[in-house]
Protein backbone atom coordinates (compact mmCIF):
# COMPACT_ATOMS: atom_id res chain seq x y z
CA UNK A 1 0.00 0.00 0.00
CA UNK A 2 2.88 2.70 0.77
CA UNK A 3 5.41 1.16 -1.17
CA UNK A 4 7.36 4.01 -1.99
CA UNK A 5 7.21 5.77 1.35
CA UNK A 6 10.19 6.78 2.88
CA UNK A 7 11.19 4.09 5.69
CA UNK A 8 13.95 5.14 8.17
CA UNK A 9 13.21 1.06 9.77
CA UNK A 10 12.95 -1.83 8.13
CA UNK A 11 10.97 -3.98 10.04
CA UNK A 12 7.35 -4.95 11.01
CA UNK A 13 6.55 -1.50 11.80
CA UNK A 14 8.78 0.92 10.08
CA UNK A 15 8.63 4.60 10.52
CA UNK A 16 7.55 7.00 7.88
CA UNK A 17 7.89 10.68 6.74
CA UNK A 18 5.90 13.12 5.58
CA UNK A 19 5.19 16.83 4.72
CA UNK A 20 2.63 18.52 5.71
CA UNK A 21 0.42 21.32 4.44
CA UNK A 22 -2.38 23.07 5.15
CA UNK A 23 -5.32 22.95 2.63
CA UNK A 24 -9.27 24.58 4.12
CA UNK A 25 -8.01 24.34 7.32
CA UNK A 26 -7.05 20.66 7.50
CA UNK A 27 -3.71 18.97 8.00
CA UNK A 28 -2.57 16.82 4.80
CA UNK A 29 0.58 14.65 4.84
CA UNK A 30 1.87 13.54 1.67
CA UNK A 31 4.84 10.93 0.77
CA UNK A 32 8.38 12.65 1.99
CA UNK A 33 9.76 10.65 -1.31
CA UNK A 34 7.86 12.35 -3.68
CA UNK A 35 8.46 15.97 -2.82
CA UNK A 36 10.88 17.32 -5.02
CA UNK A 37 11.03 20.79 -3.35
CA UNK A 38 8.68 23.85 -1.89
CA UNK A 39 8.50 27.24 -4.04
CA UNK A 40 7.22 30.44 -2.99
CA UNK A 41 3.70 31.30 -5.14
CA UNK A 42 4.40 32.88 -8.63
CA UNK A 43 2.94 34.00 -11.47
CA UNK A 44 1.31 31.14 -13.06
CA UNK A 45 0.43 31.36 -16.77
CA UNK A 46 -2.75 30.15 -17.57
CA UNK A 47 -3.07 27.59 -20.16
CA UNK A 48 -6.69 27.54 -22.84
CA UNK A 49 -8.33 24.73 -22.75
CA UNK A 50 -6.77 23.24 -20.10
CA UNK A 51 -8.81 21.21 -17.24
CA UNK A 52 -10.78 23.11 -14.77
CA UNK A 53 -8.57 21.53 -12.15
CA UNK A 54 -5.00 23.12 -13.43
CA UNK A 55 -4.15 26.53 -12.35
CA UNK A 56 -1.18 26.68 -15.08
CA UNK A 57 2.03 26.13 -16.01
CA UNK A 58 5.10 27.71 -14.35
CA UNK A 59 9.24 27.29 -15.75
CA UNK A 60 11.40 25.84 -13.12
CA UNK A 61 14.82 26.37 -14.44
CA UNK A 62 13.41 26.27 -17.51
CA UNK A 63 11.06 22.99 -17.31
CA UNK A 64 7.30 23.53 -17.37
CA UNK A 65 5.67 22.43 -14.96
CA UNK A 66 1.72 22.07 -14.18
CA UNK A 67 0.39 22.93 -11.41
CA UNK A 68 -3.21 22.00 -10.16
CA UNK A 69 -5.62 23.72 -8.07
CA UNK A 70 -5.63 21.34 -5.44
CA UNK A 71 -8.44 22.50 -2.92
CA UNK A 72 -10.54 21.81 -7.15
CA UNK A 73 -9.07 18.62 -7.34
CA UNK A 74 -10.43 17.70 -3.57
CA UNK A 75 -13.51 19.41 -4.01
CA UNK A 76 -12.65 22.08 -1.70
CA UNK A 77 -13.92 25.24 -1.59
CA UNK A 78 -11.87 27.80 -3.50
CA UNK A 79 -9.09 29.85 -1.47
CA UNK A 80 -6.90 33.31 -1.06
CA UNK A 81 -3.55 33.49 -2.09
CA UNK A 82 -1.46 34.38 0.89
CA UNK A 83 2.28 35.06 1.36
CA UNK A 84 2.19 31.24 2.96
CA UNK A 85 0.41 29.82 -0.10
CA UNK A 86 2.63 27.38 -1.73
CA UNK A 87 3.76 25.31 -5.07
CA UNK A 88 4.61 21.85 -3.98
CA UNK A 89 6.75 20.42 -6.47
CA UNK A 90 6.41 16.75 -6.58
CA UNK A 91 6.73 13.59 -8.89
CA UNK A 92 3.97 11.20 -9.13
CA UNK A 93 3.36 8.14 -11.51
CA UNK A 94 6.61 9.23 -13.64
CA UNK A 95 4.82 12.57 -13.59
CA UNK A 96 6.37 16.03 -12.08
CA UNK A 97 3.33 18.25 -11.03
CA UNK A 98 3.39 21.12 -8.82
CA UNK A 99 0.16 21.13 -6.22
CA UNK A 100 -1.25 24.62 -4.46
CA UNK A 101 -1.41 24.58 -1.35
CA UNK A 102 -1.95 27.11 1.91
CA UNK A 103 1.17 26.63 3.78
CA UNK A 104 3.48 23.74 4.51
CA UNK A 105 3.88 23.27 7.67
CA UNK A 106 6.14 20.40 8.34
CA UNK A 107 8.04 16.90 8.13
CA UNK A 108 6.61 14.56 10.35
CA UNK A 109 7.23 10.62 11.34
CA UNK A 110 4.43 8.30 11.60
CA UNK A 111 4.85 4.17 12.06
CA UNK A 112 3.06 2.33 9.98
CA UNK A 113 0.93 1.42 12.85
CA UNK A 114 -0.46 4.95 13.42
CA UNK A 115 -2.37 5.23 10.14
CA UNK A 116 -5.73 4.18 10.15
CA UNK A 117 -7.84 3.78 7.13
CA UNK A 118 -10.14 6.22 6.56
CA UNK A 119 -13.62 5.59 5.85
CA UNK A 120 -14.89 6.53 2.22
CA UNK A 121 -18.68 6.54 1.82
CA UNK A 122 -19.03 8.60 -0.98
CA UNK A 123 -19.24 8.35 -4.77
CA UNK A 124 -16.86 11.39 -5.65
CA UNK A 125 -14.00 9.62 -6.89
CA UNK A 126 -11.86 12.06 -4.56
CA UNK A 127 -12.39 10.38 -2.07
CA UNK A 128 -9.67 7.41 -2.89
CA UNK A 129 -7.04 10.29 -2.89
CA UNK A 130 -6.95 9.84 0.95
CA UNK A 131 -4.93 6.77 1.66
CA UNK A 132 -5.46 7.00 5.59
CA UNK A 133 -5.33 9.16 8.64
CA UNK A 134 -3.46 9.54 11.66
CA UNK A 135 -3.56 11.49 14.84
CA UNK A 136 -0.56 14.09 14.90
CA UNK A 137 -0.38 16.93 17.53
CA UNK A 138 -3.73 16.98 18.78
CA UNK A 139 -4.75 16.84 15.09
CA UNK A 140 -5.87 14.48 12.53
CA UNK A 141 -4.16 13.91 9.88
CA UNK A 142 -5.12 13.10 6.21
CA UNK A 143 -2.53 11.27 4.11
CA UNK A 144 -2.84 11.65 0.40
CA UNK A 145 -1.60 9.23 -2.01
CA UNK A 146 -0.30 11.39 -5.20
CA UNK A 147 -0.35 8.57 -7.41
CA UNK A 148 -4.37 8.34 -7.14
CA UNK A 149 -4.40 12.07 -7.47
CA UNK A 150 -5.09 11.47 -11.38
CA UNK A 151 -6.28 9.04 -13.47
CA UNK A 152 -4.22 7.58 -16.22
CA UNK A 153 -5.31 9.63 -19.13
CA UNK A 154 -5.26 12.82 -16.59
CA UNK A 155 -1.77 11.91 -16.40
CA UNK A 156 -1.40 11.59 -19.88
CA UNK A 157 -2.89 14.94 -20.43
CA UNK A 158 -0.54 16.80 -18.27
CA UNK A 159 2.06 16.25 -20.91
CA UNK A 160 0.24 17.89 -23.43
CA UNK A 161 -0.98 21.22 -21.22
CA UNK B 1 70.58 -24.47 41.54
CA UNK B 2 74.45 -23.44 42.80
CA UNK B 3 76.79 -25.97 42.26
CA UNK B 4 78.76 -27.43 44.97
CA UNK B 5 81.90 -27.58 43.34
CA UNK B 6 83.07 -24.11 43.78
CA UNK B 7 82.64 -23.29 46.98
CA UNK B 8 85.00 -26.76 47.57
CA UNK B 9 87.52 -25.59 44.67
CA UNK B 10 87.50 -21.98 46.75
CA UNK B 11 88.33 -23.72 49.73
CA UNK B 12 90.83 -26.12 47.65
CA UNK B 13 92.49 -23.04 46.23
CA UNK B 14 92.63 -21.18 49.50
CA UNK B 15 94.19 -23.79 51.23
CA UNK B 16 96.70 -24.73 47.92
CA UNK B 17 97.99 -21.28 48.16
CA UNK B 18 98.40 -21.44 52.06
CA UNK B 19 99.86 -24.92 51.46
CA UNK B 20 102.73 -22.97 48.64
CA UNK B 21 103.06 -20.17 50.99
CA UNK B 22 104.00 -21.83 53.95
CA UNK B 23 106.63 -24.21 52.02
CA UNK B 24 108.41 -21.33 51.01
CA UNK B 25 108.84 -20.38 54.74
CA UNK B 26 109.12 -23.54 55.87
CA UNK B 27 109.64 -27.12 53.70
CA UNK B 28 108.55 -29.09 56.29
CA UNK B 29 105.48 -27.94 56.40
CA UNK B 30 103.40 -29.92 54.22
CA UNK B 31 104.95 -33.43 55.52
CA UNK B 32 103.60 -31.62 59.05
CA UNK B 33 100.62 -30.48 57.60
CA UNK B 34 99.35 -33.78 55.95
CA UNK B 35 99.79 -35.48 59.26
CA UNK B 36 97.33 -32.64 60.80
CA UNK B 37 95.15 -32.60 57.87
CA UNK B 38 92.63 -35.09 59.55
CA UNK B 39 92.65 -32.57 62.62
CA UNK B 40 91.86 -29.33 60.49
CA UNK B 41 88.15 -29.29 61.45
CA UNK B 42 89.09 -30.18 64.55
CA UNK B 43 91.28 -27.44 65.30
CA UNK B 44 88.91 -25.01 63.85
CA UNK B 45 85.57 -27.24 66.02
CA UNK B 46 87.99 -26.18 69.04
CA UNK B 47 87.64 -22.43 68.79
CA UNK B 48 84.16 -23.10 68.99
CA UNK B 49 83.97 -26.00 70.93
CA UNK B 50 83.24 -24.38 74.26
CA UNK B 51 80.34 -22.30 73.10
CA UNK B 52 78.73 -25.36 71.57
CA UNK B 53 76.19 -26.94 72.71
CA UNK B 54 75.12 -30.34 72.37
CA UNK B 55 72.42 -30.73 69.54
CA UNK B 56 70.45 -33.97 68.49
CA UNK B 57 71.95 -36.83 67.11
CA UNK B 58 70.39 -36.56 63.49
CA UNK B 59 72.13 -32.76 63.17
CA UNK B 60 75.25 -34.16 63.99
CA UNK B 61 75.20 -37.14 61.43
CA UNK B 62 74.42 -34.97 58.70
CA UNK B 63 76.80 -32.44 59.38
CA UNK B 64 79.83 -34.48 60.04
CA UNK B 65 79.18 -36.27 57.05
CA UNK B 66 79.64 -32.45 55.39
CA UNK B 67 82.63 -32.26 57.17
CA UNK B 68 83.83 -35.36 55.14
CA UNK B 69 82.95 -34.27 52.31
CA UNK B 70 84.64 -31.13 52.84
CA UNK B 71 87.72 -32.97 53.57
CA UNK B 72 87.73 -34.98 50.03
CA UNK B 73 87.33 -32.02 48.61
CA UNK B 74 90.65 -30.13 49.96
CA UNK B 75 92.85 -32.74 48.83
CA UNK B 76 91.76 -32.14 45.59
CA UNK B 77 94.05 -30.00 43.71
CA UNK B 78 92.09 -28.62 41.60
CA UNK B 79 92.45 -24.71 41.59
CA UNK B 80 89.94 -22.62 39.62
CA UNK B 81 90.39 -19.67 37.76
CA UNK B 82 90.09 -16.07 39.22
CA UNK B 83 86.79 -15.21 37.25
CA UNK B 84 85.32 -18.01 38.95
CA UNK B 85 86.40 -16.99 42.29
CA UNK B 86 85.38 -13.53 41.69
CA UNK B 87 81.96 -14.69 40.44
CA UNK B 88 82.06 -16.76 43.80
CA UNK B 89 82.65 -13.75 46.02
CA UNK B 90 78.81 -12.65 44.40
CA UNK B 91 76.94 -15.36 45.71
CA UNK B 92 74.77 -14.26 48.65
CA UNK B 93 75.61 -15.11 52.33
CA UNK B 94 72.53 -15.22 54.55
CA UNK B 95 73.30 -14.60 57.84
CA UNK B 96 70.87 -16.85 59.37
CA UNK B 97 73.26 -19.80 57.44
CA UNK B 98 76.28 -18.29 59.03
CA UNK B 99 75.24 -18.67 62.55
CA UNK B 100 74.12 -22.28 62.05
CA UNK B 101 77.36 -22.99 60.13
CA UNK B 102 79.43 -23.63 63.08
CA UNK B 103 78.98 -27.49 62.15
CA UNK B 104 82.05 -28.10 64.32
CA UNK B 105 80.52 -26.88 67.23
CA UNK B 106 78.27 -29.59 66.73
CA UNK B 107 80.45 -32.47 67.44
CA UNK B 108 81.12 -33.43 70.89
CA UNK B 109 83.47 -32.13 73.21
CA UNK B 110 85.28 -35.42 73.41
CA UNK B 111 86.15 -35.54 70.11
CA UNK B 112 87.82 -31.76 70.31
CA UNK B 113 89.85 -32.77 73.25
CA UNK B 114 92.60 -34.96 70.95
CA UNK B 115 92.57 -32.21 68.93
CA UNK B 116 93.38 -29.41 71.40
CA UNK B 117 96.37 -31.61 72.56
CA UNK B 118 97.94 -31.99 69.08
CA UNK B 119 98.65 -28.50 68.83
CA UNK B 120 100.30 -28.25 71.89
CA UNK B 121 102.97 -31.48 71.37
CA UNK B 122 104.37 -28.89 68.39
CA UNK B 123 107.92 -27.55 69.41
CA UNK B 124 108.45 -24.50 70.60
CA UNK B 125 111.08 -22.94 67.65
CA UNK B 126 108.35 -23.24 65.46
CA UNK B 127 105.62 -22.12 67.52
CA UNK B 128 106.13 -18.49 66.80
CA UNK B 129 106.41 -18.95 63.00
CA UNK B 130 103.84 -21.46 62.68
CA UNK B 131 101.41 -20.21 65.30
CA UNK B 132 101.56 -16.82 63.28
CA UNK B 133 101.01 -19.02 60.15
CA UNK B 134 98.94 -21.53 61.94
CA UNK B 135 96.58 -19.08 63.24
CA UNK B 136 96.58 -17.53 59.54
CA UNK B 137 95.69 -20.59 58.26
CA UNK B 138 92.78 -21.29 60.76
CA UNK B 139 91.69 -17.77 60.08
CA UNK B 140 91.33 -18.58 56.34
CA UNK B 141 90.37 -22.02 56.86
CA UNK B 142 87.58 -20.89 59.24
CA UNK B 143 86.21 -18.26 56.51
CA UNK B 144 87.00 -20.80 53.84
CA UNK B 145 84.76 -23.82 56.24
CA UNK B 146 82.18 -20.79 56.57
CA UNK B 147 81.90 -20.50 53.12
CA UNK B 148 82.38 -24.16 51.82
CA UNK B 149 80.17 -25.02 54.55
CA UNK B 150 77.63 -22.41 53.95
CA UNK B 151 77.56 -23.76 50.62
CA UNK B 152 76.82 -27.62 51.60
CA UNK B 153 74.88 -26.62 54.45
CA UNK B 154 72.46 -24.58 52.05
CA UNK B 155 71.08 -27.25 50.56
CA UNK B 156 69.93 -29.50 53.88
CA UNK B 157 68.58 -25.97 55.40
CA UNK B 158 66.68 -24.51 51.79
CA UNK B 159 63.92 -26.16 52.86
CA UNK B 160 64.09 -24.34 56.78
CA UNK B 161 65.05 -21.22 55.33
CA UNK B 162 63.48 -20.62 51.96
CA UNK B 163 59.63 -21.36 52.99
CA UNK B 164 59.81 -19.20 55.29
CA UNK B 165 60.73 -16.25 52.93
CA UNK B 166 58.04 -17.98 50.34
CA UNK B 167 55.66 -17.86 53.30
CA UNK B 168 56.06 -14.27 53.99
CA UNK B 169 55.39 -13.15 50.47
CA UNK B 170 51.59 -15.30 50.38
CA UNK B 171 50.95 -13.68 53.46
CA UNK B 172 51.07 -10.28 52.07
CA UNK B 173 49.51 -11.85 49.22
CA UNK B 174 46.94 -12.93 51.30
CA UNK B 175 46.36 -9.82 52.99
CA UNK B 176 46.12 -8.20 49.52
CA UNK B 177 43.24 -10.76 48.61
CA UNK B 178 41.49 -10.16 51.67
CA UNK B 179 41.31 -6.18 51.59
CA UNK B 180 40.28 -6.89 47.53
CA UNK B 181 37.38 -8.81 49.22
CA UNK B 182 36.54 -7.31 51.87
CA UNK B 183 36.52 -4.56 49.53
CA UNK B 184 34.47 -6.63 46.96
CA UNK B 185 32.29 -7.73 49.68
CA UNK B 186 31.74 -4.14 51.02
CA UNK B 187 30.71 -2.91 47.84
CA UNK B 188 27.94 -5.92 47.26
CA UNK B 189 26.55 -5.15 50.55
CA UNK B 190 25.92 -0.87 49.69
CA UNK B 191 24.17 -1.94 46.62
CA UNK B 192 21.86 -4.88 47.98
CA UNK B 193 20.69 -2.02 50.38
CA UNK B 194 20.37 0.62 47.08
CA UNK B 195 18.64 -2.23 45.36
CA UNK B 196 16.49 -2.87 48.11
CA UNK B 197 15.31 0.49 48.24
CA UNK B 198 14.76 1.10 44.82
CA UNK B 199 12.74 -2.03 44.44
CA UNK B 200 10.62 -1.31 46.94
CA UNK B 201 9.61 2.44 45.46
CA UNK B 202 8.57 0.48 42.36
CA UNK B 203 6.51 -1.63 44.08
CA UNK B 204 4.57 0.84 45.67
CA UNK B 205 4.73 3.24 42.20
CA UNK B 206 3.03 0.46 40.57
CA UNK B 207 0.43 -0.26 42.66
CA UNK B 208 -0.92 3.74 42.77
CA UNK B 209 -0.25 3.32 38.90
CA UNK B 210 -2.74 0.25 38.35
CA UNK B 211 -5.14 2.07 40.78
CA UNK B 212 -5.03 5.22 38.43
CA UNK B 213 -4.70 3.64 35.13
CA UNK B 214 -7.99 1.54 36.31
CA UNK B 215 -10.48 4.10 35.07
CA UNK B 216 -8.84 4.68 31.37
CA UNK B 217 -8.76 1.19 30.72
CA UNK B 218 -12.78 0.37 31.85
CA UNK B 219 -12.95 3.29 29.30
CA UNK B 220 -11.16 1.61 26.64
CA UNK B 221 -12.97 -2.05 27.54
CA UNK B 222 -16.16 -0.19 26.67
CA UNK B 223 -14.97 0.55 22.83
CA UNK B 224 -17.45 0.08 20.26
CA UNK B 225 -14.31 -1.49 18.41
CA UNK B 226 -14.09 -4.50 21.27
CA UNK B 227 -17.54 -4.59 21.54
CA UNK B 228 -19.59 -7.38 19.05
CA UNK B 229 -22.11 -5.90 17.09
CA UNK B 230 -25.53 -7.31 17.71
CA UNK B 231 -26.94 -9.51 14.64
CA UNK B 232 -29.36 -7.45 12.24
CA UNK B 233 -31.54 -10.30 11.45
CA UNK B 234 -34.95 -10.46 12.20
CA UNK B 235 -36.52 -13.52 13.23
CA UNK B 236 -39.91 -15.61 11.56
CA UNK B 237 -42.02 -13.59 14.20
CA UNK B 238 -41.13 -10.60 12.60
CA UNK B 239 -38.86 -8.60 15.17
CA UNK B 240 -35.16 -8.23 15.02
CA UNK B 241 -33.19 -10.62 17.38
CA UNK B 242 -32.38 -8.26 19.95
CA UNK B 243 -35.90 -7.50 19.97
CA UNK B 244 -37.15 -11.00 21.79
CA UNK B 245 -37.46 -9.49 25.36
CA UNK B 246 -38.36 -5.97 26.85
CA UNK B 247 -35.13 -3.71 26.41
CA UNK B 248 -34.53 -0.14 26.69
CA UNK B 249 -34.26 1.98 24.04
CA UNK B 250 -32.81 5.90 23.99
CA UNK B 251 -34.89 8.69 23.21
CA UNK B 252 -33.01 11.06 21.24
CA UNK B 253 -33.93 14.39 19.65
CA UNK B 254 -32.75 14.86 15.64
CA UNK B 255 -33.68 18.12 14.07
CA UNK B 256 -37.01 18.25 15.77
CA UNK B 257 -37.91 14.81 15.66
CA UNK B 258 -38.02 12.41 18.13
CA UNK B 259 -35.93 8.52 17.56
CA UNK B 260 -35.18 5.81 19.57
CA UNK B 261 -32.37 3.41 19.59
CA UNK B 262 -32.04 0.15 21.26
CA UNK B 263 -29.64 0.76 23.95
CA UNK B 264 -28.46 -2.34 23.75
CA UNK B 265 -26.52 -1.57 20.28
CA UNK B 266 -25.14 2.06 21.47
CA UNK B 267 -21.56 2.41 23.06
CA UNK B 268 -20.80 5.64 24.08
CA UNK B 269 -22.00 9.42 24.30
CA UNK B 270 -19.59 11.54 23.35
CA UNK B 271 -19.80 15.67 23.46
CA UNK B 272 -19.70 17.54 19.80
CA UNK B 273 -17.19 20.59 20.40
CA UNK B 274 -16.53 21.31 16.74
CA UNK B 275 -13.35 18.88 16.42
CA UNK B 276 -14.85 17.04 13.80
CA UNK B 277 -12.53 16.23 10.65
CA UNK B 278 -13.90 16.66 7.47
CA UNK B 279 -12.86 14.10 4.64
CA UNK B 280 -13.27 15.76 0.95
CA UNK B 281 -14.73 13.30 -1.67
CA UNK B 282 -17.31 11.85 1.56
CA UNK B 283 -21.24 11.53 1.45
CA UNK B 284 -22.69 14.96 2.37
CA UNK B 285 -24.46 13.21 5.19
CA UNK B 286 -20.79 12.40 6.53
CA UNK B 287 -19.68 14.91 9.32
CA UNK B 288 -15.98 13.78 9.78
CA UNK B 289 -13.98 11.96 11.90
CA UNK B 290 -13.94 12.26 15.82
CA UNK B 291 -11.36 11.38 17.93
CA UNK B 292 -12.28 9.70 21.20
CA UNK B 293 -10.41 7.48 23.76
CA UNK B 294 -11.71 4.37 21.71
CA UNK B 295 -10.55 5.76 18.43
CA UNK B 296 -11.51 7.58 15.30
CA UNK B 297 -15.51 7.64 15.02
CA UNK B 298 -17.12 8.12 11.59
CA UNK B 299 -19.94 10.77 12.31
CA UNK B 300 -22.68 11.06 10.58
CA UNK B 301 -25.67 13.69 10.45
CA UNK B 302 -28.36 11.26 11.68
CA UNK B 303 -31.10 13.93 10.31
CA UNK B 304 -29.44 13.66 6.78
CA UNK B 305 -29.15 10.38 6.81
CA UNK B 306 -32.54 9.32 7.80
CA UNK B 307 -34.83 12.00 6.81
CA UNK B 308 -33.07 14.16 3.93
CA UNK B 309 -36.66 15.59 2.63
CA UNK B 310 -36.80 16.95 5.84
CA UNK B 311 -33.56 18.28 6.39
CA UNK B 312 -32.50 22.19 5.92
CA UNK B 313 -29.50 22.10 5.19
CA UNK B 314 -28.95 26.08 4.94
CA UNK B 315 -30.18 25.53 8.91
CA UNK B 316 -26.92 25.26 11.12
CA UNK B 317 -26.38 21.93 13.05
CA UNK B 318 -27.66 21.95 16.53
CA UNK B 319 -25.94 18.62 16.61
CA UNK B 320 -23.77 18.51 20.68
CA UNK B 321 -23.87 15.07 20.97
CA UNK B 322 -22.55 12.04 18.70
CA UNK B 323 -23.83 8.58 20.02
CA UNK B 324 -21.49 5.38 18.99
CA UNK B 325 -22.27 2.23 17.50
CA UNK B 326 -21.04 -0.99 19.17
CA UNK B 327 -18.60 -2.50 17.64
CA UNK B 328 -18.49 -0.43 13.89
CA UNK B 329 -16.96 3.24 14.44
CA UNK B 330 -19.45 4.81 13.45
CA UNK B 331 -22.03 7.59 15.63
CA UNK B 332 -24.41 9.25 15.08
CA UNK B 333 -24.73 13.42 15.37
CA UNK B 334 -28.05 14.27 17.82
CA UNK B 335 -29.61 17.04 19.53
CA UNK B 336 -30.75 16.23 22.07
CA UNK B 337 -30.82 13.19 24.56
CA UNK B 338 -33.38 11.93 27.04
CA UNK B 339 -33.07 9.37 29.60
CA UNK B 340 -33.61 5.59 28.29
CA UNK B 341 -36.57 3.68 28.90
CA UNK B 342 -37.65 -0.11 29.10
CA UNK B 343 -40.42 -1.24 25.99
CA UNK B 344 -42.22 -4.10 25.64
CA UNK B 345 -41.42 -5.82 22.30
CA UNK B 346 -45.21 -5.93 21.89
CA UNK B 347 -45.75 -2.23 22.02
CA UNK B 348 -43.66 -1.70 19.30
CA UNK B 349 -45.35 -1.53 16.12
CA UNK B 350 -43.09 -3.77 13.98
CA UNK B 351 -42.35 -3.04 10.02
CA UNK B 352 -43.60 -6.27 7.93
CA UNK B 353 -42.05 -4.31 4.68
CA UNK B 354 -38.56 -3.11 5.00
CA UNK B 355 -37.77 -2.64 1.44
CA UNK B 356 -37.68 1.29 1.80
CA UNK B 357 -36.07 2.94 4.90
CA UNK B 358 -34.67 -0.28 6.18
CA UNK B 359 -32.95 1.25 9.51
CA UNK B 360 -36.70 1.95 10.74
CA UNK B 361 -37.74 -1.00 12.78
CA UNK B 362 -41.09 0.43 14.01
CA UNK B 363 -43.02 3.12 15.76
CA UNK B 364 -42.95 2.94 19.29
CA UNK B 365 -46.95 3.35 20.53
CA UNK B 366 -45.86 4.50 24.05
CA UNK B 367 -43.83 7.05 22.77
CA UNK B 368 -44.99 7.75 19.30
CA UNK B 369 -41.45 7.72 17.66
CA UNK B 370 -39.72 5.71 15.06
CA UNK B 371 -37.19 2.81 16.20
CA UNK B 372 -34.48 2.98 14.90
CA UNK B 373 -32.92 -0.56 13.93
CA UNK B 374 -29.44 0.05 14.53
CA UNK B 375 -27.83 -3.35 14.02
CA UNK B 376 -28.66 -2.88 10.58
CA UNK B 377 -27.95 0.49 10.18
CA UNK B 378 -24.29 -0.29 11.45
CA UNK B 379 -24.12 -2.76 9.11
CA UNK B 380 -25.85 -0.76 6.10
CA UNK B 381 -23.32 1.74 6.43
CA UNK B 382 -20.24 -0.40 6.91
CA UNK B 383 -21.23 -1.76 3.55
CA UNK B 384 -20.70 1.50 1.73
CA UNK B 385 -17.93 2.11 3.39
CA UNK B 386 -15.70 1.24 0.38
CA UNK B 387 -12.24 1.09 2.27
CA UNK B 388 -14.58 -1.09 5.04
CA UNK B 389 -15.24 -3.74 2.22
CA UNK B 390 -11.61 -3.35 1.21
CA UNK B 391 -10.38 -4.63 4.62
CA UNK B 392 -13.53 -7.02 5.08
CA UNK B 393 -12.08 -8.74 1.71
Amino acid sequence: MVSNTAQTKTSDDPVLQWVTFRLAGETYGINVMQVQEVLRHSDIAPVPGAPPYVLGIINLRGNVVTVIDTRHRFGLTSGELTENTRIVIIEADSHVIGILVDSVAEVVYLRQSEIENAPNVGNDESAKFIQGVCHKNEELLILIELDKLLTDSEWAEMDDV
Amino acid sequence: MISRKKPQQQLAYYFDELLTELDEKDPNFSENNSSENCSLEENTASQSAPVSTPSKPSEKKTIQKSIVKKDTVLTQPDRPDNSELHDKQKLPVQPSALSVTTSAALIPAAAVKPALAAPSSQSLPTVDLRQREKEKLERLLNTLTLTGEQQLIQPDNELEIIPPVDTVQPVIITKTETEAKTESIDVPVVTVDVTTVEVSKPAETTIDIESDVAAPIDMISASPHRWQPLGYEWLANGRPAWAETPFDVLLIDVNGVQLAMPLEALDAIYPLKGDLTPLFGQAKWFMGLQKTIAGNVSVINTAQFVMPERYDKDQPSQCKYSVAINGSGWGLAVDKIHQPVLVNPDDVRWRVKRASRPWMAGMVKDHMCALIDIPYLANLLQTQDKNSKTIDT
